[in-house]
């Protein structure tokens, strides 16, 4: 065996790691510590009423109590483990605050998010777990969806960049799911994605072809602006990005 | 306080898989790493909660707590190390049975062997070759010189191999 064969070997003892439910429960033992500490001072002010008189906490907020002690540690939850909807729950009330501009980022980062929590499930080899993962990935991205014309790229340049980042990061994700052997989609099908990069290119196109329209031009750049024109109007916007790009090469 | 526990909490998740095989490694018994393991990070939290301590290397410094838990450890047990061929669980990605088996046996062959060897070369075998850290990092954790961890490295893989070998 070479040098090179029995590092490889050691390296195989890569695969010794912890189970999944050790590390959720770990970490929650550690720290949750905190998490009860910040509450314990709620204790010093209820035992007083309850010499006072009677008191009957009602069934609402003995369910409000024990939904917030449960959102706490179903933080670490994935998809498929029994606090997972208490987890999106949460999360589904946190976007209600969020407005209707930057609704779509924030479900953006929501895909990203479920991406992850795939990512660790496929790794951790819990295959029962997968096709629910894929699920609620597929579902977060078409919510972002459903927020795309809420958007107005024009006026917030800067909330364009954030959302191509995070495109770019669910599409990095997905290619590395793919190295695990796990296929989110059909390559056919037109994802919720796609539809996302579309319009964003779109965006982008537009304002970049209307920018170069009030700038002086080469007679060589004026004929690229022309085809890319007639690239945007076919609705090939990918076309006219490239031909935009070959205009900034001249 | 929460932003503290939100900071933690990721270095908990970047560490522990790393921290835990560490710690495996060195005393090959899941039970006992499991509570190394989250005695190291129940420290490491208390250390981060004190504003007064400036942790510059989160990695180094859980890594040195393990370290530390471990020799603790095996102070107080006697170290009669028996090194043990059982199988402890270890995710496998391949699925011929055969070649599952040999691969199972090898593994734990070269598992038993890393666990007996001197704590100096079980430390830098695993960080260099399990946890990807370079030879500058090792030699800062360990307070010598690049030169000087090559050579532990090159040393350790040779006991390794001998003994490896030997079965």
């Amino acid at each position: 065996m070479t040098e090179k064969e029995f590092i490889a070997k050691i390296q195989q003892l890569k695969e010794i790691k912890p189970s999944q439910d050790w590390v959720v429960l770990t970490k929650n033992q550690i720290l949750g510590e905190a998490f009860q500490k910040n509450f314990s001072w709620h204790w010093h002010i209820f035992p007083r009423f309850f010499f006072l008189k009677p008191v009957r906490v009602s069934a609402s907020i003995f369910a409000a109590l024990v939904f917030f002690g449960a959102f706490g540690f179903a933080q670490n939850s994935l998809p498929g483990d029994f606090l997972f909807s208490v987890k999106r729950a949460g999360e589904n009330g946190q976007m209600a605050f969020v407005s209707d501009e930057n609704k779509l980022n924030a479900q953006l980062e929501l895909a990203n998010k479920r991406l992850e929590e795939l990512n660790r499930i496929a790794k951790a080899n819990q295959p029962k777990k997968i096709a629910t993962a894929i699920k609620e990935f597929k579902a977060s991205t078409a919510k972002a969806v459903e927020n795309l014309d809420k958007v107005n790229l024009e006026e917030n340049p800067q909330l364009a960049k954030d959302i191509v980042a995070q495109i770019q990061r669910i599409e990095t994700g997905k290619k590395e799911m793919a190295t695990l052997g796990v296929v989110i989609g059909d390559d056919e099908e037109l994802n919720s994605i796609d539809i996302i990069d579309i319009k964003m290119t779109k965006e982008l196109v537009t304002r970049v072809i209307n920018d170069l329209g009030k700038s002086t031009l080469t007679d060589n750049q004026q004929e690229i602006l022309k085809v890319a024109k007639e690239n945007f109007e076919k609705g090939d916007y990918s076309a006219a990005l490239i031909d935009i790009w070959k205009m900034t090469q001249k | 306080m929460s932003n503290l526990r939100e900071n933690f909490s990721k270095i908990y998740d970047k560490y522990v898989d790393k921290i835990y095989r560490f710690v495996f490694v060195k005393v090959n018994s899941q039970e006992i790493a499991q509570d190394l393991t989250s005695e190291t990070f129940l420290r490491g939290w208390k250390s981060f909660q004190d504003q007064n301590k400036k942790i510059e290397n989160h990695s180094a410094f859980l890594y040195q707590i393990a370290r530390n838990l471990v020799v603790d450890y095996y102070r107080q047990k006697s170290k009669n190390s028996v090194i043990s061929t059982e199988n402890l669980p270890i995710t496998d990605p391949r699925t011929n049975l055969e070649e599952g088996a040999i691969f199972a046996s090898d593994l734990d062959v070269i598992k038993a062997n890393l666990a007996g060897l001197k704590d100096e070369y079980q430390t830098v075998v695993i960080w260099h070759y399990l946890d990807d850290l370079s030879v500058p990092e090792i030699a800062k954790m360990l307070n010598k010189s690049e030169e000087g961890v090559r050579v532990i490295l090159h040393r350790a893989l040779k006991v390794l191999r001998d003994k490896v070998e030997e079965v």
